[in-house]
Parts: structure tokens; C-alpha cells; sequence
């Protein structure tokens, strides 16, 4: 008797799994809703145009890191061959040995010929200019280690390649006719300017820019100069709080042009300071080449997004993004050696 | 103009064409459709999770397997996203059972008629929504089987594929299913197949 209960219950238990089952096979399909075809479109197209910026950013990251590695060798060539220079021919054997002899007398046998001939190095460096030997205020140029013929021209070049604009007529610089009196003193203008501009940065101040622009010289940036020149660090230097800092890392041989990397933590720019007969000179890319970046924009709203200098063909990219009505556009505007400025 | 084969559509939607990608998922759109809909129990999450599904389709596609079955690979896809967003939202499942009766009526409004009478339109309509409602209360996994097989017809197989299981697992996760739904709806009225039955 149990045995046909549970029998007849497995069977209506079975039997009505069966007819939910055709209960929910009978569910009807709903159609997709029209929007979606353009809503979809709509998805795609922006997807695109992510994968297009994500390209784009890995690519800038791609050649700033050559750049970088560019740099950093650079640096430590120069700081390589100039010591090499000093010891082979700045510094003569005559003088090393009586550097030596006066040297160690000086200060003990202990301190050897090492320290000794960075004394000497001190003492030549604190002479007046006119007493230097003449190898010393050759600049020193990265192309020229490699092949052995270097230029002042070429020297010109070379710093150009470190990320900075710098005109021939420095080049011109001669014992006796920097600006400032001493390497001290230049070192104090240095540091003065670079305070004047990383503080005008962070804190906005076009005044202030310009003045570390015009500081110790004669060049005359006006404050709307400065105003555009600002709005490009702005847009480099995206932190609310921009905190800049300084660091020197080159010098050239007569120790009157200084390469210091100006940088958030995050980005960097290169400025170089040169004490020239017309005062002190601060050039950098984005200050060099403002007016020109803003003659090819033509007045549009924009941002700047990147900064790319190509040692192998001296080209300076500048990333902006066009701020349109509708849609962001990214625009390359490159400035070569032949554009005048 | 030429029919593209889906091969073809493929390895032009990989360069980024998107006119190859929309006739892709052309194929696939309503049962992707239905499947998020039956899973999510609301237009517009169901519209959500089959954009998210589509743009990961479009975004992965380098990742799909020349081997595979294009449409599996879709509703694998569909299926896991609606998970995640039941994972990541719980206030979906909440909102379509807490859903005010007039929304309830917009909801059944979807359901084609297939020409009876009013009042056995009206009793399907109620029957419809009382075997949704019955899901619902279901686990999760034993809900998915549910909807690809019964209400969707796949394939032992296709569902295996789709749920990365056996389909020894399938099987046996699909009659569980069946049974509880089965008390579920035996539950909330005893009589409900007697009813339907007499109809």
C-alpha cells in the first residue's frame, strides 16, 4: 500500500516537473529594445576612441623613457670625459706634480694625489678667468666623445639635446665676459632665478615668472609672455598643489652654463642657465617656444598634455589636446630647427 | 554586397571596425538579451549588462579561441557579467521583488499574446510572472541552469561550456533545480498546478 503511495506521489511529482517544464519553455522572448542599437554605437565609438588615447599615452611613455636614458647617458659621459680632460690636459703634469708637492704638504700625506688635484681643480676654477688654461672653457659635447671632433657648434647642439634651446651666441662666451663675478656668485644667480620661476609656477604668479625669465639680463619677457608661458607649466604640472624642486646635473667646463632638472616628482623639465655677456640666460623648451605654440594653436582653447624632444632629429613635439565645442581633439605641433621663432 | 562569414566579421571587428562588430552580435542580440532580462529581472540592468557583455566581447576579442563557438563564447560572457553585477549590486534582486504591482503589470507587459481570450491571457500573464517570481527565490547557480536550459533550451553541452563544469554536474544541478522550483511554486499556492491543469 505504501509502496503504490509513493509511487503514485514520484509519478504527479514527475508529472508536474513536466509541466513546468513546458511552462517555462513557453516563457516568451522579449525584444531588445530599439535605444539599444544606438546606445551600443555610441558605447563602440568611445571605446575606440580610448583605445586610440590608450596608444597614444603608451607611445609618449615609450619615448620619454628613450629620452630619459638618452639624458642620463649623456650626463654621465660629459661628467666622464670632463674629468678625463682635467686630469689629461687641463691640469699638466708640471702643475699635478707641484699640486701634488704643495698639496700634500699642505695638508698631510695622507690626504694623496686625489685630493690634492681636487684642490688644485678648486684653485684653477677660483682664478680669474683669463688665467684659465684654454681647454677649460670648451664646452664639453656628447656627439664628439663618440666620434672625437668636437665643435663649439657642435657643443651647442649638444646641450640642445639635453632638452634645451640655447642660442649660438652663447657660444661666443669668452673668458672675462660673463655676467656674473665669480662662479659663486653665478651659482647664487641660480639658484635666485630658480626660485623666482618654481615659486611663480606653484604659486600661479605670471609677475614672478617673468621676472626670473628677465632675471639679471637684458631680455624683456612682459608679463603676458610669462602668463602663457605659466598656463603650459599649468597644464604640465597638473597637481592642484604643484611642489617643484631643483636639481643640478651638469656643468659645463668653465662652469658658467648649468643644466638642472626642474621637476613634481612626476614630470621633469630641463632648464639650462648660462652666464652670458648679456646676463644671466634661463631657456627652456615650453618658455622658448611659447609664443610660437601659441601662433600655431590660432587662438583656440587647448591644453598641453606632453612635451617630447627627439635627440636623433632635434624636434621638439608638443601633445596639446584642442578643447572643441562637441569633443576633445589631440593635436602634435613639432617645432624643428628650421622654424622661425 | 558580399555576406561576410564570421570569421571574417571577426578579424574585422579585431582591427577595430565597428560596423563588423554590431553584425556579429546581431546573431546573438535577443537571447543575450532575454538571458540578462530573465537574470536581473529589469529592462534597464538587463540593457546595462548586455552593453558591459558587448564592449568586453569587443575589447577581448583578440582572447576568443579560433576553435570555439562565437555565440557560447557571447553568453559566457553575459552570463558571468550578470553575476557580477547581482554580486556587486544585491539591490537588484531586492528592487524587482519589492517592485510595486503597477510596475509588476508594465514588467508582464512584455510577454507577447499568443491570441487567447482575455482572461487566460490574464491567467498566463500571472502564471509567468508567479514561475519568475518562484526563480528568484532560487540559488543563484540553480537559477542559471534554469534560465539556459528551460527557458533559454540550450544544450548540455553549450551550458557545460558556458559554466566551465561537467556536463555529470549539469545534469544533476539542473534536477535539483527543477525540484525546488517545483516546491517553491507548490509553496506560495498549493494548487498551482491543479489550476493549471484545469485550464
Amino acid at each position: 500500500m505504501n509502496d503504490e503511495m509513493k509511487f503514485t506521489n514520484h509519478n504527479n511529482e514527475d508529472q508536474e516537473i513536466l509541466q513546468l517544464l513546458e511552462m517555462l519553455s513557453q516563457l516568451p522572448e522579449a525584444p531588445v529594445p530599439d535605444e539599444f542599437d544606438l546606445r551600443m554605437r555610441r558605447a563602440l565609438k568611445e571605446e575606440n576612441a580610448k583605445r586610440r588615447e590608450e596608444a597614444a599615452v603608451k607611445k609618449t611613455a615609450v619615448k620619454n623613457s628613450i629620452w630619459k636614458k638618452w639624458t642620463a647617458m649623456a650626463a654621465c659621459l660629459t661628467i666622464g670625459f670632463l674629468s678625463f680632460q682635467m686630469i689629461q690636459g687641463g691640469v699638466s703634469s708640471d702643475m699635478m706634480e707641484s699640486a701634488v708637492k704643495n698639496e700634500t704638504a699642505d695638508i698631510g700625506e695622507s690626504a694623496g694625489p686625489t685630493v690634492a688635484m681636487e684642490a688644485e681643480i678648486q684653485k684653477i676654477a677660483d682664478e680669474p678667468a683669463d688665467e684659465l688654461p684654454l681647454l677649460q672653457e670648451e664646452p664639453v659635447l656628447i656627439s664628439d666623445i663618440m666620434d672625437g671632433t668636437w665643435t663649439l657648434e657642435k657643443s651647442a647642439e649638444t646641450n640642445y639635446g639635453a632638452g634645451m634651446g640655447i642660442d649660438g651666441e652663447m657660444l661666443q662666451i669668452s673668458r672675462g665676459q660673463a655676467a656674473s663675478k665669480s662662479r659663486e656668485a653665478f651659482m647664487a644667480d641660480c639658484d635666485q632665478a630658480l626660485v623666482l620661476l618654481t615659486e611663480g609656477i606653484a604659486e600661479g604668479d605670471s609677475r614672478k615668472l617673468a621676472e626670473a625669465m628677465n632675471y639679471k639680463n637684458t631680455l624683456e619677457y612682459t608679463e603676458e609672455e610669462a602668463d602663457h608661458v605659466l598656463k603650459l607649466y599649468n597644464d604640465l604640472f597638473t597637481e592642484e598643489e604643484t611642489s617643484l624642486d631643483w636639481k643640478n646635473i651638469s656643468v659645463t667646463a668653465w662652469s658658467r652654463s648649468h643644466v638642472y632638472r626642474l621637476t613634481d616628482g612626476i614630470r621633469g623639465l630641463m632648464v639650462v642657465i648660462t652666464d652670458t655677456p648679456d646676463g644671466l640666460k634661463v631657456v627652456e623648451p615650453i618658455m622658448e617656444h611659447s609664443e610660437w605654440l601659441y601662433e600655431q594653436i590660432g587662438g583656440q582653447d587647448f591644453t598641453l598634455v606632453d612635451v617630447i624632444y627627439t635627440p636623433e632629429t632635434e624636434e621638439i613635439e608638443f601633445l596639446v589636446e584642442l578643447n572643441k565645442r562637441k569633443k576633445k581633439e589631440t593635436r602634435s605641433f613639432v617645432w624643428k630647427e628650421t622654424e622661425s621663432l | 554586397m558580399s555576406v561576410k562569414t564570421e570569421k571574417e566579421l571577426i578579424a574585422l571587428a579585431k582591427a577595430g571596425d565597428e560596423r563588423s562588430f554590431e553584425l556579429l552580435i546581431e546573431q546573438c542580440k535577443t537571447k543575450a538579451y532575454n538571458i540578462a532580462l530573465r537574470y536581473l529581472r529589469n529592462e534597464e540592468d538587463a540593457l546595462d549588462a548586455l552593453q558591459e557583455s558587448f564592449i568586453k566581447i569587443y575589447r577581448h576579442l583578440d582572447g576568443f579561441k579560433e576553435g570555439s563557438k562565437f555565440d557560447t563564447w557571447v553568453y559566457r560572457i553575459v552570463v558571468n557579467t550578470c553575476n557580477d553585477m547581482l554580486r556587486k549590486n544585491h539591490g537588484i534582486q531586492m528592487e524587482s521583488i519589492i517592485r510595486s504591482d503597477e510596475e509588476e503589470d508594465e514588467y508582464t507587459l512584455e510577454l507577447p499574446d499568443s491570441d487567447p481570450g482575455p482572461q487566460e491571457s490574464l491567467l498566463q500573464k500571472e502564471q509567468a510572472q508567479l514561475i519568475l517570481e518562484a526563480l528568484d527565490q532560487l540559488k543563484p547557480d540553480q537559477k542559471e541552469v534554469i534560465i539556459l536550459r528551460d527557458i533559454q533550451g540550450f544544450a548540455y553541452e553549450e551550458i557545460s561550456e558556458m559554466m566551465n563544469c561537467s556536463i555529470g554536474t549539469i545534469k544533476s544541478r539542473i534536477n535539483r533545480s527543477r525540484s525546488r522550483l517545483r516546491e517553491i511554486l507548490l509553496e506560495q499556492n498549493g494548487d498551482f498546478f491543479r489550476l493549471n491543469n484545469e485550464r
